[in-house]
């Protein structure tokens, strides 16, 4: 059985600058590098780190940058037999500007918004058991009528469908996300997301709003305050875990990938967010999106190093019970 | 004069550069925000300009230089061989990178540069770089790569050896010679037969060879033509007997990216042709000027064609 991820895959460009020019002008950069990325590529890769078999469905061109993100997906067993590669298109590509700290993001989407719903048959769901999508996917046709599509024939299926959504998709297509809601076993979104989404004041009316329309699992994300996460039946808050950062990229994928693992396996919300947390904050202790990470060693010594310590109370039980549930006790 | 039995050859050392062209909604950038780019463009930029009217005009152009083992100097040899640049002298270091701008344009076609020198080992001049050289009719160097810091000794050293081997070395200081050293810029000066500058780079060759900043002055150091462009008013040529100016075209003006490394392979095919040097200047402004009614760079310059238009449209007969 798979996760089926649709979305974007991306070749990420980060530049330190010091300044941006005035117009006409130059900045020099220290350093540019260049790693495999995208929403869905970042996802897959935490996933199947946690044992997950997981299958994206995208575009690319026929490029080098599509050699360039393919490649270490297919080596990590990544099916992409759903990824469509197109002659005429570029792979998406993400140029990060990096001022003291402050990233801005360029994306060039190129292929990815190119996926045709003609792709996405019944046949595309065969053997998958959950479908994650991101909210990027939603911003222009045809890979917005494929996502519909997608998510329609998932639910004629009973098969579980998860979003990842960031603003810019909410903004521009409110009510195509507002008319999913109800078919959504999982919605993760920040908090401004969800107020633009829904309304509500504070993340606990914003999270009330998500679940009536049908939600089963929000995940809201609160920033440096950590996330809020929710069923009918439970809430809990969780803060983020210290860990020494080096880049943000990958942060939310990996955290969703949590979410997604936790709701494919029915985890309980203080394994959850323990779950996502954790991979969140692994995703920022390395450069670029964490293709390269072996997770699941990764996360085993992350919680090793976790178990029993002060300062970890609010996790409650959920590093003990992901230990165990993970087999990392053995 | 080349026998036209064969295309010219020309190599062309160093200056090369991957340009990224994002078309960014809009300018100043709104830092820390998700931008979405209306377009993306990679191009070969630099000397990149240059190999490629060179080859449109049916001169065998190799690229010599150090690019690194990334994924942009991937897409620099593969655009520049794709325009029938011969790329196999290339030196790909395995810790390199190449030189890298990321333009950000907005539809006003403003914009801002972020770059990145290419970084590596320092180039060294080898036989096969040699041996090139020595099959080679012209050999072009820039300014530019004397900021390149891997590749400033190899370049020199180059020009040397082309100047030894009876060539024609064709030198372009670039607006940044300002930056490089003056004995750097006295060498390259002391093997160029041929100089193609703008005024402000003529007033900073001066300074750096302490000299008059006159083409007259440039050519007692060793050079047999220093040709001075004017943008739009076209160019003068000085040789130790003659000054000649030649007007520019009247057409209109789109982008001038690019124009001046249009112009110079125009003008190294008359030269390495025989021409006179009117003919010369008539042809490279030609080239400039189909240049200038298009946008882009890189695989932008001028095709044949329109080079043939602009020549047709003015009624100036040059059989090339």
């Amino acid at each position: 059985m798979t996760v089926l991820l649709m979305g974007d895959i991306n070749v990420d460009t980060t530049m330190n600058i010091h300044h941006y020019p005035e117009l006409g002008g130059d900045a020099f950069a220290d350093h540019i590098s260049t790693q495999p990325g995208g929403g869905i590529a970042n996802s897959a890769a935490s996933l199947v780190g946690l044992g997950e078999s997981v299958a994206l469905l995208a575009a690319t061109g026929q490029d080098v940058w599509a050699e360039m993100v393919l490649k270490p997906l297919a080596a990590l067993d990544v099916d992409l037999s759903r990824v469509v590669r197109l002659p005429d298109a570029t792979t998406g590509l993400i140029f990060l500007p990096v001022v003291d700290g402050e990233r801005t993001m360029f994306s060039f989407r190129g292929a990815n918004s190119l996926y045709h719903p003609d792709w996405v048959t019944p046949q595309t769901l065969h053997g998958v058991d959950l479908l994650h999508f991101s909210g990027y996917a939603l911003l222009a046709s045809p890979q917005r009528d494929a996502v519909i599509k997608a998510v329609r024939l998932a639910r004629d299926a009973h098969i579980p469908v998860s979003l990842d959504t960031a603003l810019e998709p909410i903004l521009q297509q409110p009510e195509i996300l507002r008319c999913m809601l109800p078919d959504l076993s999982v919605c993760i979104l920040g908090l401004e997301e969800a107020q633009v989404l829904v309304g509500g004041n504070t993340p606990h009316d914003c999270v009330d709003r998500l679940l009536a329309e049908g939600v089963q699992w929000v995940g809201l994300k609160l920033g440096r305050q950590g996330a809020l996460l929710a069923t009918k039946e439970a809430r809990k808050q969780f803060p983020i875990f210290t860990v020494e950062s080096l880049d943000t990229t990958g942060a939310g994928d990996s955290f969703s990938s949590g979410l997604v693992y936790a709701c494919h396996h029915r985890l309980d919300l203080e394994t959850a967010g323990t779950l996502a947390s954790a991979l969140g904050a692994l995703a920022t202790t390395v450069y670029g999106g964490g293709l390269g990470m072996d997770w699941r060693v990764k996360l085993n010594a992350f919680l090793q190093e976790r178990r029993g310590k002060m300062g970890t109370e609010d996790f409650g039980d959920g590093i003990e019970k992901l230990v165990y549930f993970l087999g990392f006790h053995e | 004069m080349v026998s036209r039995v064969r295309p010219f050859r020309v190599v062309s050392i160093g200056d090369l550069v991957v340009d990224v062209i994002l078309s960014v909604p809009q300018l100043p950038v709104k830092a820390a925000e998700h931008q979405i780019l209306n377009g993306l463009q990679l191009e070969p930029g630099g000397a990149g300009n240059f190999l490629i009217a060179g080859a449109r005009l049916g001169m065998e152009m190799t690229a010599l230089g150090a690019v690194g083992e990334d994924i942009f100097s991937a897409a620099l040899l593969e655009m520049l061989a794709g325009e029938g640049v011969g790329v196999d002298g290339m030196l790909a270091q395995p810790e390199g990178s190449a030189t890298t701008v990321f333009v950000l344009e907005e539809p006003s076609h403003s914009h801002v540069f972020l770059g990145q020198y290419g970084q590596g080992d320092d180039v060294l001049l080898s036989e096969d770089w040699k041996r090139r050289i020595e099959d080679a009719d012209a050999v072009q160097v820039w300014g530019y790569s004397l900021n390149e810091a891997r590749l400033v000794v190899c370049m020199l050293a180059a020009a040397e050896y082309a100047k030894d081997q009876g060539k024609m070395v064709v030198f372009d200081p670039g607006p940044l010679l300002a930056s490089a050293q003056p004995e750097h810029c006295q060498r390259l000066i002391s093997c160029a037969r041929v100089v193609l500058c703008t005024e402000e780079e003529l007033a900073v060759l001066g300074t750096h060879c302490q000299v008059a900043a006159e083409p007259t002055e440039l050519l007692k150091l060793g050079p047999a033509a220093v040709c001075v462009k004017q943008g739009q008013d076209g160019c003068r040529v000085y040789t130790a007997n003659e000054m000649i100016e030649q007007s520019g075209f009247a057409v209109p003006v789109v982008d001038t990216n690019a124009a001046g490394d249009s112009f110079m392979a125009a003008f190294v095919y008359g030269y390495l042709s025989g021409w006179p040097l009117q003919k010369v200047a008539v042809f490279a402004n030609a080239m400039g000027a189909a240049k200038v009614q298009k946008f882009g760079s890189g695989r932008q310059v001028p095709t044949v064609g329109e080079l043939r238009k602009v020549l047709r449209d003015f009624s100036v007969d040059v059989k090339f």
